[in-house]
């Protein structure tokens, strides 16, 4: 299966799997912090690995190239985040800090999904080992994400069904973004080095500057490292043995 | 001190074994490590001279701290030019031990000091100055 029905697929099962970040709460009321840690680094390091596959994949196109779309990508992100600063919105039962920290977590995810979905689309017109590289990189991280979202929802009232769907909302962009930015680069092949290093600076500056930090304040750095780099060899000798 | 010289050994794997691949890419990696042990040393130093050590004595002890290196480095240029079917595995664990080191003291210490983008941002520029570095250079 190719094409850009395939990239649609591919792009909603990582977003699903945001969903299945909600189930433990099925079973418990309050997750301990460092399980979120642990989870958040073992996705840091998938999504380290997936990177540097796809600054090598990049590079081999056009070095200059790679390296303008990975600055484009972090600036992206820093973007982003400088634009969800200071809200004070409305959200489901919830009003004030509550209902802004509701909003902000969702708001925040669905703007990741934006360039993970560029990520995996890009990745798709690279060709298939790297494609299945992204998209498990992709759908592991979202399960905690879904965690997250879930984390900060379901205290608050929400029920479990719609916590799943909140996450699952949360990576809509995924699909909806896989497909263009696939059939772009597709279209217009100088792109490609572009769109992949955007991919991987917009990947790298998340883990850089969301889930590490949160993850050495809720676990041990030395555990925290080692799942990092157990991890990113993982990722390693995956992409190789494809 | 002690954490210094430990930190300096898998440095110093790293540069023997990249030496002995080629030449530009040991220096390339000298380079990048040399890189590192400046803001190492500034620490190693800014603790000793707040003990009363002058800095010229902060120096040679913060020198002193990573002299392991030359000698891992030159040990493992030796053993690897001898038998080459070990080249993989010093390569493998100098980047094993490198990524470590990094993410086990050096970035919960930066994120300590500074604010996260900012540190976010810095590794990744620094990160896009070593890709186009290492592109540069002549493969053979």
């Amino acid at each position: 299966m190719t094409g850009p029905a395939a990239v649609f697929v591919y792009a909603l099962l990582t977003a699903l799997a945001t969903g299945v970040g909600a189930l433990p709460f099925a079973v418990r009321r309050a997750l301990a912090p460092a399980a979120l840690a642990y989870a958040n680094a073992m996705a840091s390091g998938l999504m380290l690995g997936a990177s540097f596959g796809l600054v090598a994949e990049g590079t081999a196109h056009g070095g200059w190239q790679t390296i303008a779309g990975a600055l484009l990508g972090t600036g992206f992100m820093v973007g982003a985040e400088r634009a969800l600063r200071g809200r004070e919105p409305r959200f489901g039962p919830a009003q004030g800090a509550d209902a802004r920290r509701m909003l902000l977590v969702v708001t925040v995810m669905t703007i990741h999904s934006v360039a993970e979905g560029v990520a995996l689309g890009v990745s798709f017109g690279a060709g298939t080992t790297l494609a299945a590289v992204i998209t498990i990189a992709i759908a592991v991280h979202n399960v905690p994400e879904g965690l997250a979202i879930t984390a900060v929802l379901r205290p608050r009232g929400v029920s479990l069904a719609g916590c799943a769907g909140w996450s699952v909302v949360s990576s809509l962009p995924q699909p909806l973004m896989a497909v263009p930015a696939y059939l772009f680069v597709e279209t217009v092949a100088p792109a490609l080095p572009y769109g992949l290093g955007f991919a991987a600076g917009a990947m790298v500056f998340m883990v850089l500057e969301e889930l590490l930090p949160e993850a050495y304040q809720q676990a041990r750095r030395a555990l925290v490292a080692s799942l990092v780099s157990v991890m990113l060899v993982a990722m390693v000798l995956f992409q190789r043995w494809l | 001190m002690l954490v210094n010289t430990l930190h300096a050994a898998p440095e110093g794997i790293a540069i023997g074994a990249a030496m002995a691949v080629d030449v530009p890419f040991g220096v390339f990696l000298a380079l990048a490590i040399g890189a590192h042990n400046v803001p190492e040393g500034a620490v190693l130093a800014a603790i000793l001279t707040s003990r009363g050590l002058d800095w010229g004595r902060a120096a040679g002890v913060a020198v002193a701290a990573n002299l392991s290196q030359i000698l891992l480095a030159v040990t493992t240029f030796a053993v690897v030019v001898e038998s080459p079917a070990l080249l993989p595995w010093a390569l493998g664990t100098a980047a094993g031990a490198l990524v470590y080191l990094v993410l086990s003291d050096l970035l919960p210490e930066s994120y300590r000091q500074a604010g996260r983008t900012s540190i976010a941002l810095v590794t990744v520029l620094a990160m896009a100055v070593l890709v186009l570095l290492g592109r540069e250079l002549p493969r053979p």
